[in-house]
């Protein structure tokens, strides 16, 4: 089997996987700007949600997957409604956000290990694999990229198209002079957070599916989409999605031909470069 | 306060101090309480492999249960959670040595082992590790381990293969896993000088990692004879599920990584080397007690618990708790211990308590042994 058609196949699961974390995190930031570091932890929650009513509560997997990714979108709207609006309110500094939302990343892992364990957990053992012009992919990981495909695309026709995504583009602009307007931010901001928060479940949910959960695995999927969302550009939802893709693809054909154990210096090293090089990303916001 | 008052305490001081002093003088002479030697234990009770750490706790617990009334001294055992963190292990002991006055540590596996092994000999406290595959925890005058180290592994993992056909392996290894290192160094160290075997591609990585997708990509091709894989969970159970899912059906092995996964099945019908599994007395005793099975490690506790009273009581005179030097001496000379793991153990002269590894495979989801 040639390595190429794998190697493009895993970078574009990677880069899928990527983009979902990295496109609810930049519409969060690009409404409110500041890093949300509890969003990895919101991604796992959905993960851990879905697997609890499909393992325990015997409920099928699309139904535990929808009632996982609402789950997460409602925990993103509390955590938005019951601190960070009262951040807000405050007028508290970026660092405080950042810390704030650093506790909460802790709170909530530590929260799904006493509720999980910290033990790993697979929905299933059991997939269904196909090849693909040379290489092998499986039924998840299909799923995966189609929906990086029809999230960014519903993202899109919600920011284009609707009321809401002017507003939302209104308050990216300057909150202030949308209250002015008229426009209720906090209800707004409060909706973001929500749908934000919801495709980060999904990336759980999905990334759960494809190799398992563990309390800890947000951190890491939250590293790696906000390093693809600083490549393509923070803030910018699309921008992410080309920033993970070219992170992924940067990552699969750089350990081709060097040992993997640089794999992750090959991510940081790419995010070094765009920050000292093209700090605002490849799309601007 | 008023003259009255003052008077009505120094009453009732004086009547205190005399009830006190009579009972004191009609108290019968009966023998003097023995003195007590703590024992400070960290193990992992939380995290990742707790259910290891409670295991390891539940035998030590056994084992002070079982203890002769006799002895010379009584034992008093102190518990810490390390979650398997060096750095916690580490502020468990010195807080034990410093606060709690402990004669005698013991603590679980290799990271945790490796740093408080220094501590335990700047302190010149006796220090046992159960679980360390790692030789270099037992450096020292005072630090000894009683688990299977590598290089016994590997004098039952290398003939297995040979008896097995296996001539060509791919080996992916944990390399920042200082659990895992010890295996992996002897792995490699061994492998290096076997003629029949040929490791056709290593490929390390580091904790965290997630998407081995590519790393197996690059190995698929080789179509080694078996995968053999040294790491902890979750990247084990990662690793194994990517290569399924790349369409490889090679079997995998590893030298006691398998202890470490909550996803068995996943390796069902895999064989590998563990370390020594536990006598069946002790493993009826222990479960007719907790109502399940003891894992792995857990009779290497119950020793552990043994080997320090047995050096305390050969040590001290029952008199006044023997200094820890001693106890470290005493525990150096052991020979013709008869414990879980076996009879006739011995505390060589590296400080290893050495016992045979043993060849189990993972048949229904469970760890059997096949071959001692």
């Amino acid at each position: 089997m040639s390595l190429i058609p794998q190697l493009i196949l895993n970078s574009l699961i990677a880069g899928s996987i990527y983009s979902l974390v990295a496109l609810g995190f930049n519409l969060i930031y690009g409404t409110k700007r500041f890093f949300n570091l509890s969003h990895g932890a919101v991604a796992i929650i959905g993960g851990y949600i879905a697997f609890y009513f499909t393992k325990s509560l015997g409920v099928g997997i699309i139904v535990s997957s929808i009632i996982g990714i609402l789950a997460a979108g409602i925990l993103g709207y509390l955590l938005d409604r019951f601190v960070f609006r009262k951040l807000r309110q405050r007028k508290a500094s970026d660092m405080v956000f950042l810390i704030t939302s650093l506790g909460l990343m802790i709170v909530l892992q530590a929260v799904t290990a006493l509720l999980f364990t910290n033990d790993f957990q697979i929905f299933s053992s059991q997939f269904t694999s196909y090849q693909i012009f040379g290489g092998v992919i499986t039924q998840v990981q299909i799923i995966i990229i189609v929906s990086v495909i029809v999230i960014s695309t519903g993202l899109f026709l919600l920011l284009k198209k609707t009321r809401f995504g002017k507003m939302v583009r209104a308050i990216s602009d300057d909150e202030e002079v949308s209250k002015i307007v008229g426009i209720d931010t906090n209800k707004v901001i409060g909706w973001v957070f929500f749908i934000g928060s919801a495709i980060a479940g999904l990336s759980g949910i999905l990334s759960g599916l494809d190799i398992g959960l563990e309390p800890t695995m947000g951190l890491s999927l939250l590293f790696k989409g906000v390093i693809a969302a600083v490549i393509g550009g923070v803030g910018n939802v699309y921008g992410g999605i080309l920033g993970a893709f070219l992170l992924a693809f940067v990552e699969n054909f750089g350990i081709w031909g060097i040992s993997s154990e640089w794999k992750d210096v090959i991510s940081f090293g790419l995010l070094i470069v765009f920050l000292l090089f093209r700090p605002q990303g490849i799309l601007k916001k | 306060m008023n003259k009255t008052t003052k008077i009505g305490i120094g009453v009732v001081v004086v009547i205190v101090l005399a009830v006190w002093g009579i009972s004191s003088l009609m108290a019968p002479k009966g023998p003097t309480t023995k003195p007590t030697i703590k024992i400070g234990v960290t193990l992992p009770l939380t995290g990742g492999v707790a259910a290891l750490g409670q295991a390891n706790k539940n035998a030590i617990l056994l084992a002070e249960s079982q203890l002769p009334k006799n002895l010379k001294y009584n034992y008093q055992l102190e518990f810490q959670d390390d979650q398997f963190n060096p750095g916690i292990g580490a502020s468990n002991v010195t807080k034990m040595i410093s606060v709690d006055g402990v004669s005698a540590l013991i603590s679980f596996g290799s990271p945790v082992g490796n740093v408080v092994s220094p501590i335990a000999e700047q302190n010149q406290i006796t220090h046992v590790n159960d679980f360390a595959s790692d030789p270099h925890v037992a450096n020292g005058t005072y630090n000894f381990v009683d688990y299977t180290p590598a290089y016994q592994d590997a004098k039952v993992f290398f003939p297995e293969l040979e008896k097995r056909g296996i001539h060509t392996i791919v080996f992916f290894g944990q390399q920042d896993n200082t659990g895992a290192l010890a295996l992996i160094n002897t792995f490699l160290s061994v492998a290096s000088s076997t003629p029949s075997i040929k490791v056709v591609s290593t490929q390390m990585f580091n904790t965290g990692t997630t998407d081995f997708r590519t790393q197996i990509a690059k190995v698929k091709g080789l179509n080694p004879d078996i995968y053999v894989f040294e790491a902890s969970s979750p990247e084990l159970e990662i690793l194994t599920q990517q290569l399924r899912q790349a369409g490889v059906k090679t079997p995998i092995t590893t030298m006691e990584a398998f202890d470490f996964s909550s996803q068995l099945s996943l390796f069902e019908g895999d064989w590998y080397v563990d370390a020594a599994s536990p006598m069946s007395w002790f493993v009826d005793l222990y479960t007719k007690t907790y109502g399940t099975a003891p894992l792995s490690g857990a009779a290497n506790g119950y020793d552990s618990l043994n080997l320090i009273v047995q050096a305390a009581e050969t040590a001290g005179d029952g008199k006044s708790v023997p200094s820890s030097t001693a106890i470290a001496t005493a525990l150096a000379k052991i020979s013709g211990f008869n414990g879980a793991l076996g009879d006739n153990l011995s505390v060589g002269a590296d400080h290893l308590v050495v016992s045979d590894a043993v060849v189990k495979m993972i048949q229904n989801g469970k760890p059997v042994t096949i071959s001692q």
